[in-house]
């Protein structure tokens, strides 16, 4: 029988590593769901996200750590992803969904070696810890309960962005109906180019933060993982949905948890976002939020 | 299976015949020419021929890329090695039995996700090649070997053989590509490529057609894997299911034209050449490029080294295509 205190624990676990997924994925639910382009390179962006902050950390001495770096990173990530938009996705985005694919693929493969190339094949990791609090015997480390506050409050900003601001209603009404919203006057590539820059601002986000959470390694190769983890999130909650990605994180939160903590071995886990991925496009591809 | 009947035209002799022939014969003498010191060059050259062959006919005909690919010749390669070395039995069955595997494979993960979109298909064969690696690396090592691999018993190396048996592959496989560009069912699944929608609606049955396009083609990919297997005489699920394969393929396919019969032939050729003689001294440089290959021959020359000789000289098409 398993004590109280541990479910209590693997919950808390699970809900922490649950919101940051929810936010990882939701970059890439928005790029789909705006241009119906799959980000293959989503991962990536993370993996160049993490390694920003890490160089910010080792050359500012350790001053700006990585809650902080936050404020470069995710302009930058801007930036990175309105760059490739308009140099490479934007002559592909009216084609064939196969091309934004596979140009997304050779864009990972060339990010990933490119990195691997400069910084090498070591496993890196941010060494910035805060003390943890303990509840009882319920342990919670502040870095990871301020990760997960972040990634809710960034969320939560998004939230607004696109229920209040003009260029928030603009990217929706282009998810909705890119003629439609043409017709009423939207500039449509320069919504694309935003929304791509806004999914790889998040991605970057995301990466800096997961340095500081969930795994706190990286290498240049790390992006695979998190694309797939991200896109089996995305699938869990209906692509193209936000509601979806963050249900669809918490869920696959606290199932990594649960199984990884308790019942198999951590490194087995990809089995698991698998066989979760094939469920969903067995019995109900559209999601659970999708429509 | 009316629509496997194949429309046989007129044969007419071109000049792309007589020289696949002479190539054919070069090939089948080389063990016995000066040749044979550069065999295991050739023979991975044939084995890229026989992968991106079997690439070709889910992606360049139907236009779905499994990114996942490479998992047929891992899971075609422990299929056979652990039936050699767990029930003893021979090679060449045991290459049947990891190309059925791999079909079977097929299946299972073609079945739901090719009634969906392009991208849940391609990202699910990733999922699934990652689910394989890393239970068959978990596995107790009594079943599959776990992180230490399988070797099989040194008896067994025949490398002259096993250039003869991936030889005969990639004859078979171009044989299928030629007759699958000139059937019915071939038209059936350019059909899906160009509009998929529109090719239901005038009666393609596209899950099923492609279901089978998705099924032969990791029927080859899983004995190019047996073979490969025996051919190095020992397997480990990290490299076995290194999705790097995948890339390298698929850079492969792009670069020499997909959906064509002579296209992969050329790109692996081409690719696997310059791989060989240059690119192995840069080993970063190396998939840096390959990722550029991708990139640029999407943006600029989508149709390939092949499709694009076809445009710029029409003169040629009658001679060689």
């Amino acid at each position: 029988m398993i004590a109280w205190e541990t479910l209590a624990q693997v919950l808390i676990n699970g809900l922490i590593t649950g919101g940051i997924y929810g936010l990882i994925a939701l970059g890439l639910s928005i790029i789909f769901g705006v241009m119906r382009v799959i980000n293959i390179a989503h991962g990536d962006f993370m993996m160049l996200g993490a390694y920003t902050s890490y160089w910010l950390f080792v050359y500012s001495g350790g001053l700006i750590n990585p809650f902080i770096s936050l404020i470069i990173s995710v302009p930058l990530g801007f930036i990175v992803g309105v760059a490739i938009y308009w140099i490479l996705v934007n002559r592909v985005v009216e084609a064939p969904e196969l091309m934004s694919l596979l140009l997304m693929f050779g864009v990972s493969t060339f990010i990933a070696n490119m990195a691997l190339w400069a910084w090498t094949a070591y496993y890196r990791g941010i060494p910035y810890t805060l003390p943890s609090i303990s509840i009882g015997s319920i342990v919670i480390p502040l870095c990871r309960l301020l990760a997960f506050i972040l990634a809710i409050a960034i969320t939560f900003g998004l939230y607004v962005l696109f229920t209040k601001t003009y260029i928030g209603k603009a990217v929706r009404a282009v998810s909705q109906n890119r003629l439609a919203a043409s017709l009423m006057g939207i500039d449509v590539v320069k919504i694309f180019a935003f929304s791509f820059g806004l999914g790889a601002a998040i991605a970057f986000a995301a990466g800096s933060l997961i340095t500081m959470s969930v795994e706190r390694a990286f290498d240049p190769y790390i992006g695979g993982h998190y694309t797939l983890l991200s896109f089996c999130i995305a699938v869990l909650g209906g692509l193209g949905s936000m509601r979806g990605a963050l249900i669809g994180g918490l869920i696959i939160g606290l199932i990594e948890s649960f199984t990884g903590g308790l019942f198999i071995p951590v490194s087995l886990v990809p089995a698991i976002y698998f066989a979760i991925m094939y469920l969903v496009l067995l019995f109900k591809p559209t999601g659970l939020m999708g429509r | 299976m009316d629509f496997l009947k194949i429309e046989i035209k007129e044969m007419k002799f071109k000049t792309i015949h007589y020289i696949a022939l002479i190539f054919l014969v070069i090939l089948v003498m080389a063990p016995f020419t000066p040749l044979s010191a550069r065999l295991p060059f050739l023979y991975l050259t044939l084995f890229w021929i026989v992968f991106v062959g079997s690439f070709n006919i889910i992606t360049g005909f139907t236009g779905y890329v499994p990114f996942g690919q490479v998992m047929f010749l891992g899971a075609g390669s422990y299929a056979a090695v652990l039936s050699i070395v767990k029930l003893g039995i021979s090679p060449y069955i045991a290459i049947i039995i990891g190309g059925l595997a791999s079909m079977a494979l097929a299946f299972i993960i073609g079945y739901p996700t090719l009634r969906l979109r392009g991208a849940y298909f391609s990202i699910a064969t990733i999922a699934l090649n990652e689910a394989l690696k890393v239970i068959i690396y978990n596995a107790p090592e009594e079943i599959t070997g776990g992180p230490m691999g399988v070797t099989l018993p040194t008896e067994l190396f025949e490398p002259i053989i096993c250039y003869y048996l991936m030889l005969s592959l990639a004859v078979i496989t171009v044989l299928i590509t030629y007759f699958i560009a000139n059937s019915k069912f071939g038209m059936g699944l350019m059909a899906i490529r160009e509009d998929e929608d529109a090719a239901a609606v005038l009666g393609v049955n596209a899950h099923k057609l492609k279901l089978m396009a998705f099924m032969i083609s990791a029927l080859i990919a899983g004995m190019a894997g047996s073979i490969h297997a025996w051919r190095t005489m020992y397997i480990e699920a990290v490299s076995e299911f290194e999705i790097h394969k995948t890339v390298i393929g698929l850079a492969m396919l792009m670069f020499g034209g997909a959906g064509t019969v002579t296209g992969p032939i050329l790109g692996a050729t081409i690719l696997y050449t310059i791989e060989d003689y240059f690119w192995a001294q840069f080993p970063f440089a190396h998939m840096i490029i390959v990722g550029l290959i991708i990139i640029v021959v999407v943006l600029f020359v989508p149709q390939g080294l092949v499709g694009w000789l076809r445009q710029k000289m029409p003169k040629m098409k009658e001679l060689l295509f």
